[in-house]
């Protein structure tokens, strides 16, 4: 217990690092918010076709306060993954992508999370959760001689179904779990091997205990994000800004929606997987960018983060990531497609650069 | 302020011509080529830099402004009460400056309203739509006392059971009940429709691109089919549905229903009654909720201030110091 608390409280931290460095901890914290919204939930929700829609409805509208519930529930999905791609763009700028096992382990996060989104997206069991998982787990049907079969192992049945929906509600509840022990594995790696520091140079010259000093500039950002929070949704975002408009009504197997859209936060990887006219090319050069993403710990390029040309490539791989977030709200049709595909392009071009 | 922000940008632009990012990053910065750009280079770039970001914000606001991914009318904005629109003049003239976002935080519903867009529901839309997840008991003391609210639930027949025999029966409703829907099932209500599904109204204030403003907008956006455009049969022309036809015919008129309270019965002010009831329908705790945000945002204000002010204290002798470095082979 004395190792644990000491391993928390008086590790040696440097002593420059600025608030870009609290992302990290403020993911955590954000991670066990939506964990105990999660668990209250999920005493509310039915796992089965016929009863989820009322029960998530009926959460949302019957139960005492069940709306701040749900709501919070919602809204923090989306406040983890604006707080995980600015954890990321630091990452990136800092070349933290050198240390190996930190970046591994950080990349399964990054994977598991968006797949328990995903997951998370299909229970209220609406119009777009059903559409949704049908499009997403039918990506699976694109891998050679075994697809069709995968994708009828993954549904339990012979369309996303009730055997779907019971899979992904336990899914929904191992994962943030998972999730939860591999940031501890993240956290060990990172006390293991300090945190990098902003002015480019050596983190050891220059350390001291974490302690009350560094608890206190966390509690500031997860402060500063609680405010934002409140402050946003009081004056100036719809309280419904996360949820799609289609999926306020139940799942529909005979009624296609006329645009199925994920959230924002998948958006960049679905215009690119649209961007190409075939399905497996798609998939292909999605798998590709995502590849190239974790390879990028073998990268040995010797610019420092203040070097012009490394700013410049930071800074396209974010409006490339901007762009294609809002491409992937766009029809298909002619400007949008060839915009996607150049972006789509270009961020994949540009990660080996790094 | 101004010496302040003067002092602030020179410094700022002066550290941006040597090539400094940041005062911080002084010793480091060795390999930035901004250092050995020249004067002519330099304003090139920030000239391109602020063109790119004017055309960026152009094109957001174009974007913006068009919304054109979709061939459909996009409704204009209304002022709803619950959206923090105040319309009481009194207030108005009592406030000594109005900011649109502060009406957003601390508007609520307005019960007038919502018991008149109860009795165009009543009287005009629950003859083909439901309102499934909508209970009696929720118009106590919102604006109705109990005694109304259960008379207007014993208005209703609701079937229960099985009884003791094992038969379904029917009763006068209680306040415990949901609002009972016009059709037992989605195909005997497309039956009566001719084909078309009358939606629940639960939700739809919430489940539709345009919020409130669509409702309102679909109820008053009924016109005469222009030349060239051919509807089927029991369509009907709607300049804000998608594709312009709709199953639904046009349902409100001047003087269709007579109000308790007196107010006349335009298809206007029905239509936003009835809007504004199906928003309570679809937020009923929006009260709660935005009493907690309003809460939650003193709170954490001063939480925050709290922390910021803990922080700078522990942290002030550690940001003050300075780290001298002694050649220990030279004789004081």
């Amino acid at each position: 217990m004395k190792k644990i608390l000491n391993n928390i409280f008086f590790i040696p931290t440097p002593s420059n690092i600025s608030l870009m460095w609290n992302f990290g901890s403020l993911l955590g914290l954000s991670m066990v918010i939506q964990s105990i919204s999660g668990i209250f939930v999920s005493m509310h929700y039915c796992n089965n076709t016929l009863l989820a829609f009322n029960s998530y409805i009926f959460l949302s509208k019957i139960i005492e306060n069940g709306m701040i519930l749900q709501m919070t529930h919602a809204h923090f999905s989306s406040i983890i993954f604006i707080i995980m791609y600015i954890h990321i763009m630091k990452s990136l700028l800092n070349k933290s992508f050198n240390k190996k096992q930190m970046w591994i382990s950080g990349n399964l996060m990054l994977f598991m999370i968006m797949g328990s989104a995903f997951i998370g997206y299909v229970l209220p069991w609406g119009q777009m959760s059903f559409w949704g998982a049908t499009v997403i787990t039918n990506i699976l049907s694109s891998i050679p001689f075994l697809g069709k079969k995968i994708v009828f192992w993954v549904w339990g049945s012979f369309s996303v179904d009730n055997p779907t929906l019971n899979r992904f509600f336990s899914l929904h509840f191992l994962m943030p779990l998972m999730i939860l022990a591999m940031s501890m594995i993240h956290l060990s790696i990172l006390h293991e091997k300090g945190s990098s520091n902003q002015m480019g140079l050596n983190s050891s010259k220059d350390k001291i205990y974490f302690n009350k000093s560094f608890m206190f500039k966390d509690l500031i950002s997860l402060m500063l994000m609680v405010m934002f929070y409140c402050l946003m949704l009081s004056f100036f975002i719809d309280f419904h800004f996360s949820m799609a408009k289609e999926n306020f009504f139940p799942a529909d197997p005979l009624n296609t929606p006329l645009h199925i859209k994920p959230e924002w936060y998948f958006m960049f990887a679905y215009a690119i997987l649209r961007s190409v006219p075939s399905k497996i090319g798609g998939i292909l050069s999605l798998l590709i960018l995502f590849l190239l993403f974790i390879l990028l710990m073998f990268n040995k390029s010797n610019y420092s983060k203040f070097f012009f040309k490394k700013k410049m490539l930071i800074f396209i791989f974010l409006t490339c990531f901007i762009i294609l977030t809002n491409m992937g709200y766009k029809l298909i049709e002619y400007p949008f497609t060839e915009i996607s595909l150049f972006f789509g392009m270009l961020i994949i071009l540009i990660l080996p650069l790094m | 302020m101004a010496p302040v922000l003067g002092q602030f940008g020179r410094t700022v632009f002066s550290n941006f011509a040597k090539g400094y990012s940041h005062p911080k990053v002084y010793l480091s910065n060795t390999s930035s080529s901004f250092r050995e750009m020249s004067q002519g280079k330099k304003i090139l770039l920030t000239t391109g830099c602020f063109l790119t970001t004017a055309a960026a914000g152009l094109a957001y606001s174009l974007n913006e402004s068009v919304k054109a991914i979709d061939l459909n009318l996009h409704p204009p904005k209304y002022p709803w009460p619950h959206k923090g629109h105040r319309h009481e003049p009194e207030l108005l003239a009592a406030l000594p400056f109005r900011k649109l976002e502060l009406d957003k935080a601390i508007g609520l519903y307005d019960a007038a309203s919502l018991r008149r867009g109860w009795q165009v529901y009543k009287q005009v839309c629950a003859a083909c739509h439901s309102l499934r997840f909508v209970a009696y008991r929720q118009f106590v003391d919102l604006f109705m006392t109990e005694d109304e609210a259960k008379a207007e639930a014993a208005e209703a027949t609701i079937t229960d059971g099985p009884d003791a025999n094992g038969k379904m029966f029917q009763r006068p409703g209680k306040l415990a009940d949901y609002i009972p829907s016009p059709y037992p099932n989605e195909e005997a209500a497309r039956v009566a429709n001719g084909g078309a599904y009358p939606p629940d109204l639960s939700n739809i204030t919430v489940g539709r691109e345009g919020d409130e403003d669509y409702v309102f907008s679909l109820l008053r956006g009924y016109a005469d089919p222009p030349a060239g455009v051919e509807l089927g049969e029991n369509q009907h022309f709607n300049l804000y549905m998608q594709g312009n036809a709709i199953a639904m015919a046009q349902a409100l008129y001047n003087g269709l229903i007579e109000y308790d309270d007196g107010t006349p019965a335009t298809a206007s002010q029905m239509a936003k009654d009835v809007t504004h009831f199906l928003a309570y329908c679809a937020t009923p705790e929006l009260e709660s909720w935005k009493k907690y945000l309003f809460k939650w945002t003193i709170i954490s204000t001063c939480l925050f201030g709290l922390a910021w002010y803990y922080k700078r204290h522990l942290w002030a002798s550690l940001v003050y110091r300075r780290v001298a470095y002694r050649d220990v082979n030279k004789k004081h």
